[in-house]
């Protein structure tokens, strides 16, 4: 099948600056692709070169197999869901809506009826007359979505649209979102900061970094197999332990080991809180590294205990079940599939 | 105790009103004398027989502000003919230079008024354009060019460039997104540049002095000749009648101009 969007080898100047290098990115049909990263790693300006907002210095751009690269952004028939939503004030939501339709040529009818349908669709039924200012910031960001799905345009771009929100509403409309998505069967590109985010809504997502992608895979690929140590504590594995490698294998501080696929030397360890365990010692371990440490520091956030721990001179998270007294020797337990090693030279 | 406190601002606020008021309640008197002679505090007679004077059809005052209204409406449209572009390509196009330009419509209000008028006259005279409407039109528009393109190009750099963008994105030209979006949001702040240049026409008088007179009689030069012949009541009232348009438009000024465009003019 033919795909939605081809992105090869794409490079975006600031200036001097190259902000993108080289970028590669096939969205298929009905594929939802989420950009990921932090901020300034160039996953906005990916967004925009697509809508034809930043020119591209090098590479192509198609959509649906037309060449859009140079293409002025009125033509290459993408609709975009901005950040600040940029509804236009001075319209009616039913005016912002209309807006792309009554510029194809429908009739006003046709228009008027194709509004009130969407605007059932996001749950905005009666406020069509009302103007953006009247609005809350979850409304208004349905609107600059109705206004961009109004047109069924080929390809969705997002920008970061929920940043704005609150966390609850934020919530609920990253599920509403995925729904609509899938009953309407868009594609769509998602640019977002949001790990979490990304992860629900996405089929596939690309981590960026410093205008490369890092990653790129299904969600489930990046949690379980983080190409590198960027990636791992960008998606969460925010403890970092030093280990060494040897013999295709690394050891555990206190016993355990893991095989890994590194040159013999300097390695880092990385894992996350909720998937690291607290062991009384002298209780026999399961598979997977143990480190000898210190209880410094017990909270409860709910559901279990997070135990900061201190070994060889770190201090790590982990999740416990039970409740170790602070300043107590305890054992922690990384199992093999929550261990991501990669060499020390590695950045 | 509190009353130490208050009488300082009270009386600061009656100087105020003072200096903004006297000189209108000093008009209003001189309007309505009949006869006022040194040195006397008021005057000695009351009426309207001025008033009646100059709004008589054939009394020039009302020829005047007819054509004084005409000429500031067409100097607006001049002006602004030029200012809208200029201030859209000032705040939206990446010029370059963009301050240095800037700088240049401001640069005609650097230098005194007078040489500038005496040879802008010496270059109409050779022209025919001394004492034709379209002489004054043209030097009004060239004086209110400054104010329209600082105030329009603020109004323009107001408008988010997300807003066009998205007007780009749904399928709309450069020139209809500029129509449906730019020109409507800016909108009030460029009222509020024409209200200013249609003001700043209406009571002219230096140019329209050196350019018109004698042929152009706008209402300020009548009200010149009738102070200059020491008709104070003829001037008097002149003066209140150019005060109308001010007081109206400054009104409306107020409910158009968003604080946040005024704040960004010079930007």
């Amino acid at each position: 099948m033919q795909s939605a969007l081809t992105v090869e080898g794409v490079c975006v100047d600031y200036g001097a600056s190259r902000v993108l290098r080289q970028i590669n990115l096939t969205v298929k049909k009905s594929e939802f692709v989420a950009l990921l990263g932090a901020s300034g790693c160039g996953k906005t300006t990916l967004l925009r070169a697509i809508a034809g907002f930043v020119p591209v210095a090098q590479g192509r751009i198609g959509v649906e197999g037309r060449d859009i690269t140079h293409a002025p952004p009125e033509a290459r028939g993408n609709a975009m869901v901005f950040q600040s939503y940029a509804l236009w004030p001075h319209m009616t939501v039913a005016r912002n809506i209309g807006y792309g339709l009554k510029l194809r040529g429908w009739a006003k009818a046709r228009i008027a009826a194709r509004v009130v349908e969407l605007l059932a669709l996001l749950r905005l039924d009666g406020l069509g007359d009302r103007l953006p200012a009247q609005l809350s910031g979850g409304q208004r960001q349905r609107v600059a979505l109705g206004r961009a799905l109004a047109v069924e345009p080929p390809l969705l771009l997002l920008d970061e649209p929920m940043s704005n929100l609150d966390a609850r509403v934020r919530e609920t409309l990253r599920h509403e979102l995925r729904a609509l998505q899938r009953q309407l069967g868009i594609t769509a590109i998602h640019v977002t900061h949001d790990r979490e985010e990304a992860m629900t809504l996405a089929d596939r997502i690309l981590l960026l970094r410093d205008g490369v992608i890092a990653q790129e895979g299904p969600p489930e690929a990046l949690w379980s197999r983080p190409a590198s140590a960027y990636v791992a504590d960008f998606l969460g594995a925010t403890n970092e332990l030093a280990v060494q490698a040897g013999g295709g294998a690394v050891r555990g501080g206190a016993g355990g080991a893991v095989a890994v696929a590194l040159p013999d030397g300097p390695a880092r360890l990385l894992f996350r809180p909720q998937e690291a365990t607290v062991l009384p010692v002298g209780e026999a371990p399961p598979p997977g590294l143990v480190f000898e440490g210190v209880a410094r520091q017990v909270t409860y956030p709910g559901g279990g205990f997070r135990v900061a721990i201190e070994t060889s001179g770190r201090q790590v998270l982990a999740d416990s079940a039970w409740s170790p007294a602070e300043g107590s020797a305890v054992r922690l337990l990384v199992p093999p599939a929550a261990a991501h090693v990669f060499a020390a030279t590695q950045t | 105790m509190s009353a130490w406190r208050w009488l300082p601002r009270i009386l600061l606020l009656v100087l105020f009103a003072g200096f903004i008021f006297g000189p209108v309640a000093n008009l209003l008197l001189w309007s309505v004398a009949e006869s006022w002679y040194w040195p006397n505090r008021l005057p000695s007679q009351y009426g309207f027989r001025y008033w009646e004077r100059v709004f008589r059809p054939e009394g020039q005052a009302m020829e005047s502000l007819g054509l004084s209204i005409w000429i500031a409406a067409l100097a607006t449209l001049a002006c602004m003919a030029v200012a809208i572009p200029a201030a859209w390509a000032l705040a939206r196009a990446r010029l370059p230079m963009r301050g240095l330009i800037l700088l240049l419509f401001l640069l005609p209000q650097a230098f005194p008024n007078m040489p500038v008028y005496i040879n802008i006259a010496r270059v109409f005279f050779s022209l025919g354009l001394n004492g034709t409407v379209l002489g004054v039109v043209l030097v009004h528009a060239a004086h209110g060019l400054v104010y329209a393109v600082w105030i329009a190009a603020a109004a323009f750099a107001a408008v988010e460039d997300d807003a066009v963008l998205a007007a780009r994105n749904m399928g709309a030209g450069a020139l209809t997104a500029f129509r449906t979006v730019t020109l409507p949001l800016a909108a009030p702040g460029i009222a509020a540049s024409a209200i200013f240049v249609f003001l700043e026409s209406l009571d002219e008088f230096t140019a329209s002095f050196f350019v018109g007179a004698p042929d152009v009689r706008t209402l300020p030069l009548l009200l010149y000749s009738a102070a200059a012949g020491g008709n104070m009541q003829v001037a008097a009232i002149t003066a209140l009648i150019l005060l109308v348009p001010s007081i109206v438009f400054m009104a409306v000024v107020q409910r158009f101009l968003r604080a946040d465009v005024l704040a960004g003019v010079g930007k």
